[in-house]
């Protein structure tokens, strides 16, 4: 189920089967759990944009125009729900790219020394790059169509970002190891 | 990159071994979405909500919503925790209120209205079960 194609995945859950909703769930949560913290949601209000989302897309399963792209209209729909959420609550986006991550620390440190300086590195430097980071580092992969729709980055920037991001984190490694 | 400094696969592979793992409520925030397909029901999706709030009161109010679909449109009016509605053009239903704290059920009268109190907070959708075998189901709202 895992190496299926999202299209593929889409269309087998359209027919009510529950494996691979099952599995549309665990390729995209991460996906989803980014987009709401980049709006500065956590704890039940990301819940909230979560839970909605996944529900529009059960009410479109069969309605979907390109089920293979399923994860970029996810990513779009999180951040219309996030926005919702932000209105509901009346705050506004936090400013992109300033302040230390508002989830406090959520990365695993491990015993070795490169994933220790890493998962440091990656709370210095600024929050959308960490973001870009960890989308790329999603398993099983995202595609960059779903991390610029993820980001509302254009397609072409997602590559060269990337490429920006590793640098910062390189610089940073540098200054911890 | 310098001699000696991880590659960029190196480095998204170390990642992806720092990142913790979603955690286990979140995948079931999305598993449990799956109950509520309902596959033979044609959608009515929200295209327009407006807010009848007395003048110089915020946050309270009426919120008139109308869900349109290719056959039947659903108009509502949510209110605190009631919502009335009916359906145009008019038609003999069974509603079904749908809601992660469960599901409850009321029929429409004569003129294809109905009403439902004490609506659970949090995502409502509305599911109706017309009298010619044909059902409707409203998108998720937020009350």
């Amino acid at each position: 189920m895992e190496d299926q194609s999202t299209g593929e995945l889409v269309r087998r859950a359209g027919q009510g089967d529950a494996e691979a909703w099952r599995a549309l769930v665990g390729r995209y949560s991460r996906l989803l759990c980014a987009i709401a913290r980049s709006y500065g949601l956590s704890g039940a209000d990301a819940d909230d944009v979560m839970q909605t989302t996944w529900l529009r897309l059960v009410e479109r399963l069969t309605l979907l125009r390109d089920p293979a792209r399923a994860g970029a209209w996810l990513a779009v729909t999180a951040r219309r729900e996030s926005m919702a959420t932000l209105r509901r609550l009346g705050r506004e986006r936090p400013l992109k790219g300033t302040g230390p991550s508002v989830t406090g620390p959520h990365h695993v440190v491990f015993g070795r020394d490169l994933a220790a300086s890493v998962g440091a590195a990656l709370e210095t430097i600024p929050p959308r790059c960490r973001d870009l980071l960890e989308l790329f580092a999603a398993s099983p992969r995202l595609s960059y169509a779903e991390i610029s729709a993820a980001l509302e980055m254009p397609v072409g920037s997602v590559g060269p970002t990337r490429a920006r991001c590793l640098t910062h984190l390189r610089r940073r490694l540098d200054g911890h190891t | 990159m310098r001699a000696g400094e991880p590659s960029d696969d190196e480095l998204t592979g170390v990642l992806r071994a720092c990142l913790s793992p979603v955690p286990e409520r979140v995948l079931a925030l999305g598993q449990a979405a799956f109950v509520w397909f309902e596959p033979t029901a044609a959608l009515a999706t929200l295209t327009s909500e407006t807010r009848a709030a007395p003048a110089g009161v915020r946050g309270s109010g009426t919120r008139l919503l109308t869900f349109a679909g290719a056959r039947v449109s659903v108009e509502v009016e949510v209110c605190g925790q009631e919502i009335v509605g009916q359906l145009v053009p008019a038609s003999a239903a069974e509603v079904i209120l749908r809601s992660p704290a469960g599901e409850r059920g009321t029929r429409t009268d004569e003129a294809g209205s109905f009403a439902l109190s004490e609506v659970p907070a949090g995502v409502v959708s509305l599911l109706f079960r017309l009298t010619d075998a044909t059902s409707v189901v409203t998108s998720w709202i937020r009350v």
